[in-house]
């Protein structure tokens, strides 16, 4: 059964589209990604969601439930913005209590279960005290607990971890979701942070200038990014303009500036065609010696970053391209300094090729 | 000599010690970083260097000279602000020339820097914008030449790309790096972001409550780090709470739980009771049938995707629950939940502690 | 309650409260203001036959605006200093002066008037130092002192409050890239927080304008402005000069607001050429000493001592017995208590009044109810009340509601000193519930809170001193009240009309028995600000 539905939902301001006709149907329990750049119109979606904006035109479901004329108060969704909004003015336990109270709860069944709520955050004995004395990882689990205690089905999140310190993201992601799914909720959660999405969403939506790009799950969205777009803003990428050079049945060539040339086993564009050949950073291969696989190039290392996890080399290649290799640090057989001549490659299978922009590639990827 | 000597400094908030008796050198040209959790003093610490908050005790010199009495416009350094701060009734270009303007340069001279750096940050052609008019990154950038205009050679950056996406401050470090590096500058680069600080600093310095807990080049934080602090901090690690078995030639053997681990290591320390931390992409996950000396069996309780490594919660015979994050090579994840696999420790990777009087929990806390 | 809180997540029950509060302000605030006037042009032709009467008329309505301009051209550059030091110093004495800058705000003009007069222009005052009888006569120098000494305050609290509110870090930037402290605040922060002067310019602009009472007391026998004209032409008999003054302050206050709003956004404050020695001497200690000394002198001088002279002959009226005669109501004292009783009575009911249909326009204001344009335009007709000079108010107020058939004169009072304080309040409420973050009481709809219970539970309890302190504004501002009260006034007089009324000697009473009563007066505000003062440190 679909917890949440929309259906060509849009919603402009002024002359700018903060969104242009979204579809989307999530199921009960799902714990779903909003990602993209800011400005891209997630936090708009997400209030269109709640109830706090009217859309355009479109439709909203909630539980099978048209809602676009509910009030907020009346949809069992609730919003947690990005600054967790707490109440200054009352102490942790009356927080996390409002959602009872405000619908006309007893006051005593109330706190008993906000306690119970507060105790599953870990907050419990914060209790009596007062937002601003809590740090900021403790403000974000008391606004979690406040959206859990008010019996609502469906959590918006705006994202909900950005406020943190990096290190602390890290940690609570796992936690964040390990607690919706336990309360059997649906979430929905807004991020700009590609890793965070990848590593908690059952399900990501990748969002631009208000219209949707893609959806799927991580592994799907990653694998098979559909537009250069995704392809650049999840996950790092390599990206090379060309021209289709051959064509045959096991795959095809292209033809690289400087005469340089890649196979790759898409074959669905023509001779002539001018495209782009993505390649994923950890997928770009890099080494010393000279190799006779199909897809070698030869460049030199312009600048070495250890990445922890990673090392990544930038390497321009002689026909001055530039590309990225993601090498784990600890299969390092031997470390390259910047200077160094060496060979990057990439085996057919792990090519994506795109229909080249009519934009132009720079305005086609561009986040900021 | 070193471009900023800080020695000694103590700063301190009724009962608060943001700072404790601090000592660090910053080399010339160097690009350092100084990271650590909120309320760490790494902030308290890099606007003592710029005058804008006096310590209570200590110094600091600048190039040889003890800067404790200048006032802040006098110490000829750049600051980036965490709020960007660009001023908001300057355009792009007005904003940049304010340093040269308010220390009496021609205004040909000024022109034609402001020209420069505006081509550097490939703003050219914003010159006239104004700081609403521009995106987060673009307002960074302005405010990373604002600094520069009037020529310092020490930049110091507070969290600069903290109010930018994600996308964006993985770009943008870069560039800052190569700015810094080609203008021959020296930079203290304060966030909170280790990954940030380490992709682009000669060193990384590593605070918790007002101290310095470790200073070191990325690499040797990430993987030789002294302090167990470190090891949590700077990347991820699984930490086990084990017994020495047995001392060898070239380190120990260890008892977790009854399985045993190899360590080859010239760093162990003297007591029995240690932690041994392994970083979760140093450790091997193969099938259960395939099977290795030393190797130890486990069950997969938990699995998650993030693009270029999968990871997976392991939960070996021995009671421990460690995480591993395995590379994809195939289509589909390799392993699934419940499946039974082998995991391999290297022996190389296995760094031990000594355990902490605080706790294993208080001592990794990032809170 | 509960089902209160249930109609109000009904749309059309919000709009209607919504509605009820717009159709008020505008049936019974800005219409009566501005028609009254407009349903007597027709005797604006009296004045045009008159070449004597015409040329007097003008003179004052030019006389009303250059006092205006000069006066809060030199508010502004003597109330940016001590503004400056309250806020930045950090001198042991700041807490003193913030207090004592507050005092010709505290003091009713009615009373500043006098005792200005007592402190320039009688032999008791600083006219014995000179060896003269009056330093300066009642006259246009006085007058401009006066209005510089009651709007002194109003600027510096102003200014106090967007410092306050400023970031610092901008300040801050400006050092690291090497500005003295003179030129960073002269480049950078003055031209963030021009609006802030402004803002405070035109208050102290429309302040001078309407004040209507002290202007009386010692405007001596030649000077006239529009409000003293208006009165003289009022006791006169004379309509047509009456409507035309009024028509004239009416249109050219609105028509000049708008245009200093205008040109200020777009003034760009000289940056001038920066001259690192000179402002590094300037920002220098002893020049910020230096500086801090002269404002505060001016400040003690020119603000503070005029301010509280009238101390001095009200001491001495507690021992010559005036002080018993005043407490036992004989004499002239039963009027006066009278008087009191009346000010203080229609004080509290424009109070409640403003309070309960300043709300919901407070409200739709802050939060954008209409869309922004529609906003705007209710935010500059919000203001009106405050642009136009109230003694001329007053008189369109009379006009209006007498051309309907007779409203007794009580409430024509009432209703004029509710429409001079409406935009008091609503301005105080809107920049209170804008300071609740959107954010906030969004996010409590969502947990279920119905609008009413949001409002009850949240944006209340974190306004609650704006609430307040919106009160005790409106409420002393009532109180002070000449302009429009002595337009409207016929048999009822409020205290501050009949202090003007002893002063200038139409009642007969003696000097110990005026400086008694213009103390009374004060020390009630005193006692109700000095409340608010107490309520809102607490908070802080």
């Amino acid at each position: 059964m679909p917890g949440v539905r929309l259906v060509q939902v849009s919603k402009g301001f002024g002359r700018i589209r903060a969104v242009d006709r979204v579809s989307l149907e999530v199921q009960d329990g799902e714990y779903v990604c909003i990602l993209g750049p800011t400005g891209s119109g997630k936090t708009t979606l997400l209030r269109l969601i709640a109830g706090l904006v009217e859309p355009d035109e479109g439709e909203v479901y909630i539980g099978n439930r048209l809602v676009n004329q509910y009030p907020p108060e009346e949809r069992d969704a609730v919003y947690v913005p990005q600054r967790y909004a707490l109440f200054p003015h009352i102490t942790v336990l009356e927080n996390v209590a409002f959602g009872s109270t405000a619908k006309g709860v007893d006051r005593e069944e109330a706190f008993e279960n906000s306690r119970r709520t507060l105790e599953l955050v870990r907050l419990g004995w914060r209790a009596d005290a007062f937002p601003e004395e809590l740090s900021g990882g403790m403000q974000q689990r008391v606004a979690l607990a406040r959206g859990l205690a008010s019996g609502a089905k469906l959590l918006l999140l705006d994202e909900p971890l950005g406020a943190l310190d990096a290190r602390l993201r890290v940690e609570l992601r796992d936690k964040l979701r390990k607690l919706v799914k336990e309360q059997g909720l649906t979430a929905f959660h807004v991020t700009h942070d590609q890793e965070e999405a990848l590593t908690v969403a059952d399900r990501i939506i990748v969002l631009r200038e208000g219209r949707v790009q893609q959806q799927g799950t991580p592994f799907h969205v990653y694998r098979r990014p559909e537009n250069l777009f995704v392809a650049n803003f999840v996950g790092g990428t390599n990206f090379l303009e060309g021209v289709v050079a051959g064509r045959e049945r096991e795959g095809s060539y292209i033809r690289l500036r400087g005469d340089l040339q890649v196979q790759v086993q898409d074959i669905s564009y023509l001779v002539d065609e001018t495209v782009v050949v993505a390649v994923r950073e950890e997928k770009t291969l890099i080494k010393a010696d000279v190799d006779e696989e199909p897809n070698t190039l030869s460049g030199e290392v312009k600048a070495v970053r250890f990445l922890g996890c990673f090392t990544r080399y930038e390497v321009g290649l002689e026909n001055g391209d530039t590309v990225a290799s993601r090498v784990p640090t600890y299969t390092l057989e031997k470390t390259f300094t910047a200077g160094s001549r060496v060979k990057v490659g990439f085996h057919p299978v792990d090519a994506m090729v795109y229909p080249y922009p009519s934009l132009g590639l720079l305005k086609e990827v561009e986040v900021s | 000599m070193p471009h900023v000597r800080i020695a000694d400094l103590t700063k301190r908030y009724g009962s608060i010690v943001a700072l404790n008796r601090v000592s660090l050198e910053v080399r010339d040209r160097e690009y350092l970083s100084i990271i650590g959790p909120s309320g760490c003093g790494k902030t308290t610490l890099i606007k003592c260097i710029a005058g804008i908050i006096h310590p209570d005790e200590g110094e600091i010199s600048v190039d040889g000279r003890n800067v404790d009495r200048l006032p802040i416009q006098d110490r000829e350094l750049g600051y980036v602000f965490q709020e960007i701060a660009l001023f908001p009734h300057m355009n792009a270009r007005e904003n940049i020339s304010y340093g040269p303007t308010v220390k009496g340069w021609a205004s040909d001279k000024t022109g034609s820097i402001v020209t420069e750096l505006l081509n550097m940050i490939k703003l050219s052609d914003r010159g006239n914008a104004f700081p609403d008019e521009l995106s987060g990154g673009a307002q960074q950038k302005t405010a990373v030449s604002r600094a520069l205009a009037s020529g310092s050679s020490l930049l110091l950056l507070d969290e600069p790309l903290g109010a930018l996406d994600a996308k964006v401050r993985a770009e943008l470090r870069y560039e800052l790096r190569r700015f810094v590096k080609d203008l021959h500058l020296t930079a203290v680069h304060v966030t909170h972001d280790q990954e940030e600080a380490m992709s682009i600093s000669d060193r990384v310095v590593v605070m918790r409550a007002g101290r310095i807990v470790e200073v070191g080049t990325p690499m040797e934080l990430y993987l030789k780090p002294k302090e167990i602090f470190t090891a949590n901090f700077v990347g991820e690690a699984n930490f086990m709470d084990v017994e020495i078995a047995e001392k060898t030639e070239e380190g120990c053997i260890l008892n977790v739980g009854g399985l045993k681990l190899r360590v080859r290591s010239k760093a162990i320390p003297g007591v029995e009771r240690v932690v041994a931390a392994v970083r979760p992409e140093f450790i091997s996950i193969r099938n259960h049938r395939v099977h290795g000396v030393d190797d130890w069996l486990g069950e997969i309780e938990g699995e998650s995707f993030t693009g270029t490594v999968t990871r997976y919660d392991v939960r070996v015979t021995n009671g421990e629950k460690l995480v591993v994050k395995h590379p994809i090579s195939a289509e589909e994840p390799e392993f699934h939940m419940g499946d039974k696999v082998n995991l391999s420790l290297p022996a190389d990777h296995i760094l031990v502690y000594p355990y902490p009087e605080a706790g294993l929990e208080k001592e990794t806390s990032v809170e | 309650m509960g089902f209160l809180d249930t109609l109000s997540s009904n749309p059309n029950a919000r709009q209607t409260v919504y509605a009820s509060a717009f159709i008020f302000f505008t049936a019974l605030i800005l219409l009566p203001s501005m028609l009254g006037i407009f349903l007597k042009r027709e005797s604006i032709g009296e004045v045009f036959t008159d070449p004597a009467l015409m040329g007097r008329a003008q003179s004052a309505i030019v006389w009303s605006f250059t006092v205006a301009f000069l006066v809060s051209t030199l508010d502004l550059l003597a109330g940016l200093p001590l503004a400056w030091f309250i806020v930045r110093s950090g001198s042991r004495w700041v807490n003193v002066v913030d207090t004592l800058a507050d005092i010709p705000f505290i003091i009713p003009t009615a009373a500043l008037g006098f005792s200005s007069f007592l402190f320039w222009s009688s032999p008791g005052g600083i006219s014995t130092l000179f060896g003269v009888e009056a330093l300066i006569p009642p006259g246009v120098i006085l007058v401009m002192l006066l209005h510089f000494a009651f709007s002194f305050p109003v600027i510096v609290r102003v200014i106090v409050g967007e410092l306050l509110g400023y970031k610092e870090t901008y300040e801050i930037a400006a050092k690291t890239l090497g500005a003295q402290p003179f030129t960073a605040v002269r480049t950078v922060t003055l031209p963030i927080i021009k609006p802030a002067l402004v803002a405070a310019f035109l208050l102290a602009f429309g302040r001078s304008l309407s004040e209507t009472g002290a202007t009386l007391m010692v405007a001596g026998p030649v000077f006239e402005n529009g409000p003293v004209f208006i009165k003289k032409a009022k006791d006169a008999g004379l309509e047509g000069p009456l409507v035309f003054v009024s028509f004239i302050l009416i249109v050219a206050s609105v028509l000049i607001f708008a245009l200093i709003r205008f040109l200020g956004a777009r003034l760009r404050l000289p940056t001038g050429r920066v001259s690192p020695f000179l402002e590094r001497g300037l920002s220098r200690t002893r020049s910020v000493a230096a500086r801090d000394g002269v404002t505060l002198l001016i400040f003690i001088i020119f603000v503070l001592a005029p301010s509280l002279f009238v101390s001095l002959p009200a001491t001495y009226a507690l021992l010559d017995g005036t002080f018993t005669e005043a407490v036992s109501g004989r004499g002239v004292w039963g009027g006066f208590w009278q008087s009191m009783l009346l000010s203080y009575g229609i004080g509290v009911v424009a109070t409640l009044i403003n309070i309960v249909a300043g709300l919901p326009v407070a409200i739709m204001i802050a939060r954008n109810k209409l869309g922004k344009t529609s906003t705007t335009l209710l935010d500059m007709l919000v203001n009106v009340p405050i642009m136009v000079p109230s003694v001329a108010l007053g008189v369109s107020l009379s006009f209006f509601w007498n051309a309907l058939g007779s409203l007794p004169e009580l409430w024509v009072l009432i209703l004029s000193h509710t429409t001079i304080t409406y935009t008091y309040f609503v301005r105080a409420m809107a920049a209170a519930v804008e300071g609740v973050s959107a954010e906030m009481e969004e996010t409590a709809r969502t947990l279920g809170g119905r609008p009413l219970t949001v409002f009850r539970r949240i944006t209340l309890p974190l306004t609650k001193y704006s609430v307040f302190s919106g009160a005790v504004l409106v409420f002393t501002r009532s109180v002070d009240e000449t302009g429009a009260a002595i337009a409207v006034s016929r048999q009822l007089k409020t205290a501050p009309v009949l202090l003007v009324d002893w002063v200038k000697g139409v009642v007969p009473v003696t000097a110990s028995e005026r400086a008694l009563g213009v103390s009374f007066l004060v020390l009630t505000s005193f006692l109700s600000l000095l409340i608010l003062r107490l309520v809102i440190r607490g908070k802080r």
